[in-house]
């Protein structure tokens, strides 16, 4: 359940878990506001926090103006301008009945042509696991 | 869903300790930040392409999974959302590896469908709710039960059979609306409704008539949910079915 925000106090030392914009060179901009992006989606008085209040944070973590200018308009546009991404349209899975290509008449990805390991013995933990995330 | 925000810690865990990891996330900042947990992050986006059969990449996609698991690797599959959720590749993989003596599972996720109820502030087990694809209203004969929620998912690309088309046709929706009509008066409420993929993002929650959702523009990302549209009726015999139960109960604790 979401509580009170909690307030950002300019004046107040300490305040934010920002990661302040990395020294020397030219920076490396893109690091530092995907880490920014994160510190604000992990930080409950910021993911909810008002763009003003956010801007101010930002503003103190030297963010770059493509995310402060993102705060503004609550959408990733300029982002992908500074981290030079094309933002590729999702295409969601389609997988229900009815449409023309049901998985039913494809076949599976044939395994390779290779000796199978001997699995008769109970194996330690096979090396090529699949886990999802 | 919302990155940094949603990602499990379970589901991070795998992603640094996997050799390889496979993405297809809904947005590529995320992806972006999904390199930043793993040296070796391969998107799956480039197998999409307009035209091109969806089952075509999706079988692609398991087969570029199975290579590096056949090659001895710990795999990791990274699916926006719940990767179970919406999803033929990961089950499919899964079963895939399973079948070649692999060990293989799912982690669940924080789904779009989670976010939804959260956003829009209802609860699905009040009034029970209903989830379909879009498409599958127009291609198989379902029941809908206006009592409850009802959520339709991938409505902008309603009536796309097959093939890889990106497009959002009005013509397609109206035959949905025109089903819907069926359950629904046309002025009934209709939310479309897109959760935030960033955490500088507010959900995009749009309230339009039933009428209206034909030349709305959906995008692919985006839901609908039409709330209830009739009050929830009592079964007059099951209820009388319950009471005869219960006298019987409390008959056999008095004895």
């Amino acid at each position: 359940m979401r509580g009170d925000k909690l307030p950002r106090q300019p004046e107040a030392e300490g305040r934010g878990t920002l990661v302040p914009r990395e020294h020397g060179g030219k920076g490396n901009n893109m690091t530092d506001t995907i880490k920014l992006l994160v510190a604000i989606g992990s930080d409950a008085s910021l993911r909810y926090a008002s763009p003003d209040e956010l801007k101010c944070v930002l503003k103190d973590a030297k963010a770059s103006v493509e995310l402060t200018l993102a705060v503004e308009l609550g959408n990733g546009a300029p982002l992908r301008v500074e981290l030079g991404i094309k933002q590729v349209e999702q295409a969601p899975q389609i997988n229900a009945p009815g449409h023309g290509d049901d998985e039913e008449e494809e076949t599976d990805v044939p395994p390779p042509e290779q000796p199978k390991p001997d699995r008769r013995s109970p194996p330690p933990a096979k090396r090529g696991r699949s886990r999802r995330g | 869903m919302t990155l940094g925000s949603h990602l499990t810690p379970l589901a991070r865990s795998h992603i640094e300790q996997a050799d390889v990891v496979f993405a297809a996330l809904s947005d590529a900042i995320a992806e972006e930040w999904l390199k930043r947990m793993h040296p070796d992050v391969r998107s799956l986006q480039p197998n999409y392409a307009e035209g091109k059969p969806r089952m075509k990449t999706y079988r692609e996609w398991v087969a570029l999974m199975m290579a590096e698991l056949r090659a001895g690797k710990r795999v990791c599959g990274v699916f926006y959302g719940h990767p179970g959720i919406f999803a033929w590749s990961p089950h499919k993989v899964i079963e895939q590896a399973r079948a070649e003596g692999y060990e293989a599972h799912m982690e669940p996720g924080i789904s779009a469908e989670d976010c939804l109820y959260a956003d829009l502030g209802f609860d699905p087990g009040r009034y029970g709710c209903q989830h379909f694809e879009a498409s599958q209203l127009l291609y198989c004969e379902r029941r809908i039960d206006p009592a409850g929620y009802l959520v339709l998912w991938q409505v902008g690309v309603v009536g796309n059979r097959s093939v890889g088309r990106f497009d959002k046709g009005p013509a397609y929706r109206a035959l949905l609306v025109e089903r819907l009509e069926q359950d629904y008066p046309s002025d009934h409420e209709v939310i479309i409704y897109r959760g935030a993929t960033l955490p500088i993002e507010r959900p995009r929650i749009r309230r339009i008539t039933l009428r209206e959702l034909a030349e709305a523009l959906v995008t692919a990302e985006e839901t609908v949910v039409l709330p209830p549209a009739v009050t929830l009726q009592p079964n007059s015999t099951m209820l009388e079915r319950l009471q005869a139960l219960d006298a019987r109960g409390q008959a056999a604790t008095a004895a």
